[in-house]
């Protein structure tokens, strides 16, 4: 959906010069036979195109030319073999985006960075989309796993238009909880899809928990 | 000075065609003549010796000369220094990324005295100004802090636009502000190319970690919204507690205890009203000391009262803080608190501890009611030493709680039957948290075995006494100890037990009151597919709920997906109502809770005296190089031209003009 915006709407209030400038012509000029109606009708289109461009008329485009945010897990949970995959599935994403689509991708582990930032959605396949550090040289921690941090970016990253973000993760959250961005995203109408990629399997051995007593006495 | 656009110049081609048509002869007028005998004498060249003629210096032609060569100087976009910008306000041109952090925190509905405007209104307008000078090429961030932070973009003109439009009209979100995770996000909003600036608008009354701003790595300006007052000037009253519980004394009394803060720099007398259901019933004067100091005040409460309200009755800056409210009754009739079946043929030590818990419904059904056990709608059935035959078990779609089941049921035992001692403790499980097994005696009690994931929780030499299994697939948890028999119903640690058993396996019921800004968050009841909560604006919520019913491999499996809902949105202050629906949209019940805007930081209006150093750390260090702010000048010089263009057509008419004024003067001296 598309609708007609001022820029300096204010400026319109100078189309008033247009009667004016009709009537004295006509009163003064073309009356008295010093003016043609032609010249008239001339000066008159230049003086209301001019005061319209001052006003600075613009085309808004609705929601449906927005984009995609693809919020990449880049912690150590995630093995190199999936984390190819979902590269690959993001290239084959990007490449499969309509030509008009913007998309951007944060990169995130404990704290999120934007890996690049929004554009045409295709054009982004000729940056490296599995990069780990950000536009700003900020590098991925990817010692731990904030979604919800990396929801927050791409819920705030300025896209143009709607947006629906796409995660792609795990989902092993050790920072911050991400149900309460999901919630908010749901309350503003963006949708969240997730690929979710193979993490650390259940039957990894870990120490799950140390614990001792508080005191101990000998013998 | 730069040109944006050279091409633009191209257009002073129309200074030559202006020239050309001023040296075109113009075509006699025909005008009646009565003779032409000195027509020859007073035009002695023929009219059409030269198609062209030298170009008059005319005032007409140098003006339409300057318009058209203003025109094209501003199609071509000159861009100048940033010397001009008092000239050409907001004409910058330099792309530049603005992310505004506006605080509609609780505090910011504060009115300073000397204005009409609320520090909210003034923030807004701040915020509008800042955003005005924003054209093309820049990005603008707003991030609204409230209990829910909004984000709102705009990447070009006409989002921009469409951003000042939808600020201007934006209500305050309320609640609590988190200046730190606004910092946070903006830090990590780096755009290339783009010099970014941080402005945060409050009213001082927040804090933020110097650790969080030092990593925004931007320049942070601090705008005070409204007038940045004294201490004195942003004196505030508030009750910022309010609860009803029965009196310790046991006599059946429910006492009202609420808490009063002075956050002015004196100590103030102020009359405190009670009102039930609207009616005033009680009233008293309190002396609270400044500086922030809390004054505890009690109330003895007439039974059957629906709602409470407690009232400061002296005027403040914030007005919004001076009352609070409760609805004692909300939580006992609420139709959406969690159903509780009890199948118990001889209901006793079980019963009287599934009464005692808040916030439930509790149904009672003897042992062979089968088809109650079967039609489901609970969130959680509790049987009394009795088990359900097995088709009426396979039936079982909701988690259960055994209390002492017998030999011979779904559970498997062996034949031994023991007195057992405590020998082995989970230590820290939730379920026995706060109780005390010390000195119960359990009585003859069958020994069951566990199976493949089962958890034992207390357990003898003999065999578990309390575990958790799944029962048809649902969680359940069993307490092998018949309490008839047991001493442990005449122990603090039964109802305790029972209370934790019942928190772990059924969803949480709705409180009554929740602090503002806190989100509300439970888990519906099982048949429940939409929860709708109408807010005090009125505009409500939806808010879909993971159906338990779900057997599609490809969905999250249901024991590993939470299905609570999350509603962060209680920033503003008032009464809110829950209604849940089912999957055919038939409403299953509805509750209404309270959210009060008295809060012990929200409250407290007075600038936070550490936030002025601590957004100094962020120093910008790592932002690109600085950039010259230049003023785009094409407005200006277009302008300068419909000037111009006025000029000229005055200069073109003025000689009729002068004639017409002339032409009686003339008449009077004939």
């Amino acid at each position: 959906m598309t609708s007609l915006v001022w820029a300096r709407p204010d400026a319109l209030w100078l189309l008033a010069l247009v009667p004016i400038f009709a009537l004295t012509g006509i009163w003064l000029g073309i009356r008295r036979g010093r003016l043609q109606r032609v010249a008239l009708l001339w000066r008159l289109a230049v003086v209301a195109l001019l005061v319209v461009g001052l006003a600075e008329p613009l085309i808004a485009s609705g929601s449906a030319t927005g984009g995609a945010v693809f919020v990449v897990d880049r912690s150590d949970s995630i093995g190199a073999e999936a984390r190819d995959a979902a590269d690959r599935w993001l290239r084959d994403a990007l490449g499969a985006a309509p030509p008009t689509r913007r998309a951007a991708i944060v990169a995130f582990g404990a704290k999120p960075v934007l890996a690049t930032a929004p554009g045409a959605a295709r054009d982004l396949l000729d940056v490296d989309a599995a990069a780990e550090s950000a536009t700003d040289g900020a590098v991925v921690d990817p010692s731990f796993t904030g979604i919800d941090a990396g929801l927050g970016l791409a819920r705030a990253l300025p896209l143009g238009g709607g947006r629906r973000i796409v995660l792609v993760s795990d989902g092993a959250e050790n920072l911050g909880q991400a149900v309460d961005q999901a919630a908010q995203a749901a309350l503003e109408g963006v949708p969240i899809d997730v690929l979710v990629v193979p993490g650390v399997s259940a039957s990894d051995l870990r120490v799950d928990g140390i614990s001792a007593p508080t005191s101990a006495w000998e013998g | 000075m730069n040109l944006l656009f050279p091409a633009g110049l191209a257009a002073l081609v129309a200074i030559p065609v202006i020239i050309l048509f001023h040296m075109r002869h113009t075509t006699p007028t025909r005008r009646p003549v009565p003779s032409l005998r000195f027509w020859e004498a007073a035009n002695p060249r023929p009219a059409d010796a030269r198609r062209l003629r030298r170009p008059p210096l005319s005032l007409p032609l140098l003006l339409q000369i300057a318009a058209a060569a203003l025109l094209a100087f501003a199609l071509a976009r000159p861009a100048t220094a940033a010397q001009l910008t008092a000239l050409a306000p907001g004409l910058h041109s330099e792309p530049r990324h603005l992310i505004l952090l506006l605080d509609g925190s609780t505090s910011m509905s504060a009115t300073p005295g000397a204005t009409s405007l609320s520090r909210w209104e003034a923030a807004r307008l701040e915020a509008l100004e800042r955003l005005a000078p924003l054209r093309q090429g820049d990005v603008a961030t707003v991030i609204l802090m409230g209990t829910r932070p909004v984000t709102l973009t705009a990447t070009d003109d006409a989002s921009l636009i469409a951003l000042r439009e939808r600020l201007a009209l934006v209500t305050q979100p309320g609640g609590r502000a988190d200046l730190d995770a606004a910092l946070a996000l903006a830090g990590d909003l780096f755009l290339p190319n783009l010099d970014r600036q941080v402005v945060i608008i409050s009213d001082g009354a927040i804090t933020a970690d110097p650790a969080v701003a030092a990593g925004v790595d931007a320049p942070v300006t601090l705008v005070i919204a409204g007038a940045a007052d004294e201490d004195e000037e942003r004196a505030n009253l508030a009750v910022i507690d309010i609860s009803a519980r029965p009196s310790p004394s046991g006599d059946g009394t429910v006492g009202l205890y609420t808490s009063v803060a002075n956050f002015g720099p004196r100590s103030l007398t102020v009359p405190v009203s009670l009102h039930g259901d609207g009616l005033e019933i009680g009233r008293s004067d309190v002396t609270i000391a400044g500086g922030g100091a809390v004054e505890p005040l009690r109330w003895l409460l007439p039974p059957g009262v629906a709602e409470l309200t407690v009232r400061i009755e002296q005027a403040d800056s914030l007005s919004a803080d001076n009352t609070a409210s409760l609805l004692p009754g909300e939580a006992a009739t609420a139709a959406i608190a969690p159903r509780i079946l009890l199948v118990s043929d001889l209901p006793g030590a079980l019963a009287r501890a599934l009464q005692a818990i808040e916030n439930v419904q509790l149904t009672i059904e003897p042992g062979d009611n089968l088809s109650a056990i079967a039609a489901g709608g609970y969130d959680l059935i509790v049987f009394d030493r009795t088990a359900p035959p097995t088709e009426t078990l396979t039936k079982l779609d909701t988690a259960s709680l055994w209390v002492g089941p017998p030999v011979g049921g779904p559970l498997a035992t062996t034949e031994g039957i023991v007195d057992p001692k405590v020998t082995r403790v989970r230590a820290g499980d939730p379920l026995l948290a706060g109780v005390d097994l010390s000195g119960a005696t359990f009585g003859p009690t069958p020994i069951f075995t566990l199976s493949a994931g089962d958890e034992e929780i207390v357990g003898s030499t003999d065999g578990p006494l309390l575990f958790r299994t799944q029962v048809n697939d649902q969680p359940a948890v069993i307490l092998t100890v018949d309490p008839e028999t047991s001493n442990l119903p005449k122990r603090v640690a039964f109802p305790v037990l029972i209370a934790n058993v019942v928190e772990a396996l059924a969803p949480d019921g709705i409180p009554a009151a929740i602090p503002l800004g806190e989100p509300l968050v439970y888990e519906p009841r099982a048949s429940t597919a939409s929860v709708e909560i109408v807010p005090p604006s009125g505009e409500p919520a939806q808010l879909p709920v993971l159906s338990v019913e779900s057997d599609d491999e490809e969905h999250i499996p249901i024991g590993s997906a939470s299905r609570d809902i999350v509603y962060t949105d209680t920033g503003a202050a008032g009464v809110y109502t829950v209604t849940e629906t089912d999957a055919a949209g038939i409403d299953l019940g509805s509750t209404r809770f309270v959210v009060n805007a008295g809060h012990p930081r929200e409250s407290d209006l007075r600038i936070d005296p550490t936030l002025a150093s601590a957004l100094a750390t962020a120093s910008g260090s790592g932002v690109t190089a600085p950039r010259e702010e230049r003023v785009d000048l094409w407005p200006l010089l277009a302008l300068v031209a419909l000037m111009v263009i006025a000029a000229e057509w005055i200069a073109a008419l003025w000689p009729a003009a002068r004639k017409t004024t002339r032409r009686p003067v003339v008449r009077g001296a004939t």
